[in-house]
């Protein structure tokens, strides 16, 4: 058995024996070496009382070289892409060191989300909502973790808030719901769908209008 | 379910500090055990050395790192080099003391805690653990804990006297000799001076060892800048030390930087420890079957891999084609296998046939779509 194997069983135990962290690694295939972690948000953020999950991947050369996370879970945060989970954090890129682990690679994830750093931005649009309306962004931000992550009260949001506040705290322009609300789909179907192809910022300009009427259609 | 099962087999034999009772019910053993491993590769100390920080890890572990990045893996301390690490040979001489009472001890801990839950109080359980292990480790703390829990200061005449003669000793008005006293520090002295005659055997049979071993040479291979070399002179290299010289320059320079690095990590280790050549040839052998299987291997010409592999593409296309058949195994895993190269074409050769290509396209799209 090789020094990666050995390591990264004697990870996989160490997460398992730990329940104070609340942070939990399980096999997504039959390989040691692609896992799923997954930790609560951290508390007093809009993160709080969701659970995000990360999709991990161990490299040949671990522990020499970082492990590939990115997250499952759509996160809304500056330092993660809102479209595909990447995450911009140094220790998985050039700030690795061989003395880190799996777990404390996720808590650095989870104080990431405790700490956003919008100067460093893997996601410019979500950067430019933290940094113009720090409260919008905390609310899109509680939304998604709702949404995505399991959060606390989502029922109440949709019985309770008005369509006009669902289109802002989906990070929507209410231009573009209009648009395709014009076209004669319903708005919640609008609102779905643009969410779900991240139809923000620079993304308008790259998914046509086709392309949305098309998934407008299927859905 | 299933899913759990695997992660207990892969868990069922590993050794870890979590072997040991927290540090609540027994104090500082899980840590000890913890404390006694190297942080890259998370096993005992192999070959400990010591960087510029003060920071130890394994002599092999913290060469492989330096070669990926100069600085200290813990601290981050800059301009770490291999010529700064320094030998620990006092860690290396615990490390292997506690693997040696390790499974003892954990032995004696899991009998006494067991031992506790049905009926003793817990206060003596933890007494009884301190002494055991002290015997198996040091003599002198023994002394220590029964001076301290054994022996009370008799409070009319001050002598300090056994704690369970107090009472007659007392009762003799303090007229008892201390000959209680007497035998046990002569037992003590007795078990030091046997502890030191120990020693100096051991001692003795390390300095035999090293004038039988000291016709092989004992200073490091020096790292060569292989962009001067030849092949053949990196063969030359292989050569001098019994090393095969197959494989392409790419292979061979592999090899050759990989055995500086295992024959000095090696030498990093006390006489005693080190391994034979034969054993080092060996793993280095063992490495290379590895890499083998880590490394993907590439395809150097796209157009031409694709022409060669178009009975297999269309195999899968095929199978792929109609949408909503049950995907068998063989057809995922190929593909998966054979997606990095269509990419790699798509975006540097124009003249490969559209037909495979796009047809390839098609068929991972509705694979996917099969799995969601």
């Amino acid at each position: 058995m090789d020094a990666r194997l050995r390591r990264v069983n004697k990870e996989i135990a160490d997460c398992k024996n730990d329940r104070t962290s609340n942070i939990t690694l399980e096999l997504i295939d039959n390989s040691p070496f692609h896992l799923k972690g997954s930790f609560p948000g951290p508390e007093g953020t809009p993160y709080q009382g969701g659970l995000f999950e990360v999709d991990i991947v161990i490299p040949d050369s671990y522990p020499f070289q970082p492990v590939k996370m990115k997250f499952i879970t759509k996160v809304y945060h500056p330092n993660v892409s809102s479209a595909s989970g990447a995450i911009c954090l140094d220790i998985l890129k050039d700030a690795w060191s061989p003395v880190l682990t799996l777990k404390s690679t996720l808590i650095s994830l989870q104080s990431l989300l405790c700490s956003p750093e919008p100067n460093d931005p893997q996601d410019a649009e979500v950067a430019k909502h933290y940094t113009t309306s720090k409260g919008s962004f905390d609310e899109t931000a509680r939304y998604w973790t709702q949404i995505y992550a399991g959060g606390p009260g989502t029922k109440e949001v949709k019985g309770l808030r008005g369509v006009k506040d669902e289109v802002a705290i989906a990070g929507l322009e209410k231009a573009h719901v209009d648009q395709f609300e014009g076209l004669g789909f319903p708005r919640n179907k609008v609102i779905d769908v643009l969410r779900r192809l991240n139809y923000r910022g620079a993304n308008v300009a790259q998914i046509s209008e086709d392309r949305v009427v098309e998934e407008l259609l299927k859905s | 379910m299933a899913r759990g099962n695997q992660i207990q087999q892969l868990m069922s034999d590993v050794q870890d500090p979590s072997d040991f009772p927290p540090q609540s019910e027994v104090p500082g053993l899980r840590l000890l055990d913890s404390s006694l491993r190297c942080t890259i590769c998370s096993e005992f100390f192999d070959g400990p050395v010591t960087l510029k920080c003060g920071h130890c890890f394994c002599s092999l572990c913290i060469r492989e790192s330096l070669s990926e990045k100069h600085e200290c893996p813990a601290c981050r301390e800059d301009d770490v080099d291999i010529v700064h690490l320094r030998k620990n040979p006092a860690m290396e001489e615990v490390v292997n003391a506690w693997k040696q009472c390790r499974s003892h001890l954990l032995q004696i801990v899991n009998d006494s805690r067991g031992h506790v839950d049905s009926s003793s109080p817990s206060k003596k359980r933890k007494r009884t653990d301190e002494s055991r292990s002290a015997t198996l480790t040091d003599p002198s703390t023994t002394s220590d804990s029964s001076t301290l829990t054994d022996f009370v200061n008799c409070p009319m005449c001050d002598k300090r006297v056994k704690y369970e003669d107090i009472n007659s000793h007392m009762d003799k008005s303090c007229k008892d000799e201390p000959a209680v006293t007497l035998p046990s520090s002569k037992l003590q002295w007795d078990n030091i001076l046997g502890a030191k005659s120990q020693v100096k055997s051991s001692k003795k049979r390390g300095k035999e060892r090293a004038s039988s071993l000291e016709e092989e040479t004992d200073y490091p291979l020096p790292s060569k800048s292989y962009d001067t070399l030849k092949d053949k002179q990196v063969r030359e290299l292989l050569s001098e030390h019994d090393l095969p010289t197959t494989g392409d320059r790419k292979t061979i320079i592999a090899r050759h930087q990989r055995w500086v690095t295992i024959y000095n990590a090696n030498l990093d280790k006390t006489l005693k420890m080190r391994k034979s050549l034969s054993i080092l040839r060996r793993d280095l052998r063992d490495w290379e079957t590895q890499q083998k299987n880590k490394t993907k291997h590439d395809i150097e010409d796209p157009t031409a891999y694709q022409i060669k592999q178009k009975s297999e593409f269309d195999m899968l296309i095929e199978a792929a084609r109609p949408k909503g058949t049950p995907k068998s195994n063989s057809v995922t895993s190929v593909s998966n296998g054979h997606k990095v190269p269509s990419n790699r074409s798509g975006s540097t050769t124009k003249n490969s046939s559209p037909s495979v290509h796009g047809g390839f396209v098609e068929a991972i799209v509705v694979d996917s779509d099969g799995e969601s």
